[in-house]
């Protein structure tokens, strides 16, 4: 069984090897006074036709049409090999058209996001092993809304054991914020714990005011503190990992429509479709 | 998490979780989803904690233990739960909120697209891009240039679809440059037939070698070779491409896309370019100028060469392109003026009287009224015509007949001819005074409408304007009162057949006295018409260089050379008339410096004007002097100009590349010998080499040929 490395190295390597024969047969056409923009236009048409089908094909699980892994690698390597067609086509140059710079911005959307997506989702999903339990993304909600019960019910039994409002002010001022709401989210992302350890070192300073009862409460606040950073760990991680294909997935389908008019503008203004 | 794990994952203590539903239960946050879910529309379905399911006997909870189990209370009598659920607001999930913002996007894309391909600036907005400022200046709408363009959306879809489109918007090109000639569409605007030869006779005479080629060629020319278009034609756009910007150079090609049609493919200028053989030598030059025999021996003396360069004789355009020749006032004139002014030759006889043998045809009997004798006043006169003359002989009905019937006759001993010749002559006498008598009488459009019948198909009519106009109308009715006094009279009564009146010689001057007097005004007139009563004629000198009347009629006799075989008598006629004028010892001698050329795909010229190359003139290679003798010294053009070390000064004044046998001027401008020895290659790759960046093929070679 190849490892994920050599099969990394393998599809780079075919990448490679495809993109200087490109780059070598788009010599020999602008060479022979060939129409490289048509072909090039008529590849990168294909392309993006092909890499808009893998939506669709997720979609469409229950038709024999290869398994999604497969999919996912030539998604992720003929989009890498796009980028090189789509320079090759704009000349490597800035387009001047409203319809095409229209063109070229989704396309560098979608591809940056692509790449993007791809990056993140190598990385984040290593990461959400590190810290917390591996929970849906669905229920993140729920466990927050249940600690955040948790955290009150302790606070209010505080309250009535120790007779003071030391903590119950603590949590109004700091807590009930951190409690309510997902936090933190880019700081999670770039894995920093600044926040967490902020938090946690005030809570051991504000245990000097405190008795012993009402320590004794705040150090299980710690450990829901903790408990909820998890959550935001994992929120902030799996959010991303979803909402990169806000920007991809639809930009590609406005792509797809200003393909289709820049194929017919081309068309009508260049000579045919022929 | 610290107080143990927050996912537990049997099925009973969890949610149902449905994330690929496109609505989620409001109330799954709190923690207390309800069982059922939001409908497939987004409304909330629920409105109890459970459905009671009928034992049998009793109602029963079915609250599930994910939801805190069966409840204390149970169902009421009637089966309903009674635990009410507070209805939810739905909540869209992850995906089905993907799925809105992709449509909305979508849909605003086509919105975006509908609005550009349908606004009424649409042109504007589709452009893909600014044109060449030349371009931009003369165009303003897309279907100036495209001719799908025309019409909307509609019509651009039908045109997407036109298989001939771009051959069209080449036509469309074509309309504003119609410069590039008919074949605009064929490689180099030639004739495929014509690229052919030039193929052909490139291997003929030098080999095709084999260069170190660009691999890309050699695969570009036999995998996609462009060979079978070029008999469809060539789009402009497969080497022109427009919306570039403003300051786009649309003429940019490479070395290799220029091999790429081209049999035979090398490196670079100086890796494989093949060797020059003739340039820029390629012909004569327009005036016979030997610049051998004015360097070495004209100009060899010290006085004679002091301050002499090429800058005396050439000066470059204006685009410091060509360097032309200098006007004659300021090079040749210094030397040759008086050549043209020679007040020592006859000068030209536009008319004379032959010397017929008087005598003769009176003691025959024939009727010839008064024709003088050519002694002893007259002792110059020739006994044949002028071919000014003879052309306008040509208009007169049994001409033809006459000619031949005098043919090998001298008119000025008749002793010998028979009655048949003697009656021709006669005849030809007769129309002799008749033609004079007709211009006399009706001066320049008789004379116009002479040549007219006899030129025309030959000549311009401007030519035989200008020629019937040159006719001195006065000098003419001078000749006539002077020498036939009594031509009206006698041609009125020939012409009705009456009785000749009786020939006066009395009205003969006294002969010595009359020599002398013309003499002297011959003498004292150096130049135009006059009077030469010796010759018997009626004789021009030229008024000085460009003289008008003699470049009239070398305009007009040149065009009697074609071949032997298929000239008319008017044609004939007409090479008589150039033979006259086109000595380099005749009147002006103009044919000493000017040549003529006859090349098979047009009529012998003249070569009046040194070469002056036309507007826009595209040819396969081109040359720039500015640039070059910028970086040379001013005298350096024998850099590239060294003279041939096979040629001497010493040889003949009179190269036969000029003057041909019996004076004529030589008419092939191709069978030359230059003074200058070709030019090589190697003096070019000194500087356009290979890593100079200066060895494009357009840096010397133009794609429009024209």
């Amino acid at each position: 069984m190849k490892t994920f490395a050599a099969r990394r190295i393998r599809n780079l390597g075919m990448v490679g090897v495809a993109a200087l024969l490109l780059v070598w047969f788009n010599g020999v056409m602008t060479t022979a006074l060939r129409d490289t923009a048509r072909a090039s236009g008529w590849g990168l048409f294909a392309m993006i036709c092909f890499l808009a089908a893998y939506n669709l094909r997720k979609k469409l699980p229950f038709l024999p049409l290869g398994a999604s892994a497969k999919w996912l690698q030539l998604h992720i390597y003929i989009g890498l090999f796009s980028a090189l067609v789509f320079g090759i086509h704009i000349g490597w140059r800035v387009p001047s058209g409203l319809v095409e710079a229209i063109l070229a911005t989704l396309y560098l959307f979608v591809f940056v996001s692509g790449v993007m997506g791809l990056f993140l989702s190598r990385s984040l999903a290593k990461r959400l092993t590190t810290r917390g339990d591996e929970v849906l993304f669905e229920r993140l909600p729920v466990y927050r809304r249940r600690l955040q019960a948790e955290v009150e019910t302790i606070v209010f039994t505080d309250l009535e054991e120790s007779k003071s409002t030391a903590i119950a002010q603590f949590y109004a001022d700091r807590l009930r914020p951190f409690f309510a709401y997902n936090r933190n989210f880019c700081q999670h992302l770039v894995q920093s714990n600044r926040a967490r350890f902020g938090l946690l070192k005030e809570m051991q300073a504000y245990c000097r005011y405190l008795n012993n009862v009402e320590r004794e409460m705040m150090t299980r606040l710690v450990t829901h503190v903790e408990a909820k950073d998890d959550l935001d760990y994992q929120y902030s991680l799996q959010a991303t990992l979803k909402y990169w294909l806000f920007v991809h997935v639809p930009l590609t389908y406005a792509l797809l429509v200003f393909a289709l008019v820049h194929l017919l503008l081309v068309s009508a203004f260049s000579g045919g479709i022929s | 998490m610290s107080n143990g794990p927050s996912h537990p994952f049997n099925f009973d203590e969890n949610d149902y979780a449905r994330p690929n539903q496109p609505w989620q239960c409001g109330w799954a946050a709190e923690g207390h989803a309800c069982p059922l879910g939001p409908t497939r529309r987004g409304l909330c379905g629920s409105s109890h904690e459970c459905i009671p399911f009928n034992s049998g006997r009793t109602w029963v909870c079915s609250r599930t233990k994910a939801h805190g189990g069966k409840c204390d209370e149970g169902p009421l009598p009637d089966g309903t739960c009674c635990k009410q659920i507070q209805k939810c607001q739905p909540k869209r999930g992850v995906l089905s909120r993907r799925g809105v913002l992709s449509f909305t996007v979508f849909a605003a894309a086509i919105a975006l697209a509908l609005i550009i391909v349908g606004a009424p600036n649409r042109q504007h907005l589709v452009s893909p891009g600014a044109l060449t400022s030349q371009h931009s200046q003369v165009v303003d709408h897309c279907e100036d240039c495209h001719t799908g363009a025309a019409g909307g959306p509609d019509d651009w879809i039908r045109a997407a679809f036109d298989p001939d489109a771009a051959l069209r918007q080449s036509s469309q090109c074509l309309r504003c440059h119609t410069e590039l000639g008919p074949n605009a569409k064929q490689p180099h605007g030639q004739e495929l037939a014509m690229l052919a030869e030039l193929t052909k006779r490139r291997a003929e005479h030098t080999p095709v070698a084999s260069h170190r080629s660009n691999p890309e060629v050699t695969v570009a020319k036999s995998l996609l070779s462009r060979s079978a278009d070029s008999h469809t034609g060539l789009a402009c756009a497969t080497c022109h491409s427009e919306h570039r910007g403003a300051m786009a150079d649309l003429k940019q090609l490479t070395n290799q896309q220029c091999q790429v049609c081209h049999v035979e493919s090398f490196h670079g200028f100086s890796d494989g370019h093949p060797e020059f053989t003739a340039y820029p030598y390629e012909r004569r030059t327009r005036l016979y100028f030997d610049h051998l025999s004015h360097y070495g021996k004209h100009f060899a003396t010290a006085e004679a060469a002091r301050g002499r360069n090429c800058r005396d004789c050439h000066k470059s355009d204006t685009a410091g392109r060509y360097m032309l020749v200098r006007d004659f006032e300021s090079t040749c004139a210094e030397c040759h003026s008086d050549q043209i002014h020679d007040d020592t030759t006859l000068g030209l006889a536009a008319i004379s009287l032959p010397a017929f043998d008087v005598d003769a045809l009176l003691k025959a009997g024939r009727k010839i009224g008064q024709w003088p004798r050519n002694y002893p006043l007259h002792v110059e006169a020739e006994s044949t015509l002028s071919p000014l003359q003879g052309l306008l002989l040509q208009s007169y009905e049994g001409y033809s007949a006459i000619a031949a019937s005098l043919s090998g006759i001298d008119l000025g001993d008749l002793q010998e001819a028979n009655s048949d010749q003697l009656q021709a002559v006669e005849s030809f006498v007769w129309m002799l005074k008749e033609s004079l008598y007709d211009i006399v009488q009706q001066g320049h459009p008789e004379v116009h409408k002479r040549l007219t019948t006899v030129l025309g198909g030959h000549v311009s009519a401007q030519q035989i304007t200008a020629l019937a106009n040159s006719y001195p109308l006065l000098m003419v009715i001078d000749m006539q009162r002077e020498w036939l006094p009594a031509l009206v009279a006698e041609v009125e009564a020939h012409r009705a057949g009456t009785e000749l009146p009786p020939v006066n010689e009395s009205l003969a001057p006294n002969p010595a006295l009359r020599i002398q007097d013309e003499r002297r005004e011959s003498a004292m007139l150096a130049s135009g018409w006059y009077l030469h009563g010796s010759s018997l004629s009626l004789r021009y000198r030229p008024n000085g260089h460009a003289d008008p009347l003699l470049k009239t009629l070398l305009d007009v006799g040149v065009r009697g050379i074609v071949s032997s075989s298929g000239s008319t008598r008017a044609q004939s006629t007409l090479y008589d008339l150039f033979d006259q004028v086109s000595s380099p010892f005749a009147a002006g001698r103009c044919m000493k410096c000017h040549s003529v050329d006859r090349e098979p795909s047009a009529p012998a010229h003249v070569n009046w004007h040194p070469y002056q190359p036309p507007l826009n003139q595209h040819k396969f290679t081109r040359f720039s002097h500015a640039p070059h003798v910028t970086l040379l010294r001013d005298d350096a053009c024998s850099e590239c100009h060294s003279f041939s070390e096979t040629q001497s000064p010493a040889d003949s004044v009179f190269r036969s590349d000029f003057i041909g046998s019996g004076w004529r001027p030589a008419t092939n401008p191709h069978n030359f010998e230059s003074n200058f020895v070709p030019m090589s290659k190697t003096a070019c790759a000194q500087c356009h080499s290979d890593d100079s960046g200066r060895d494009r093929c357009l840096t010397c070679h133009n794609y429009h040929v024209r």
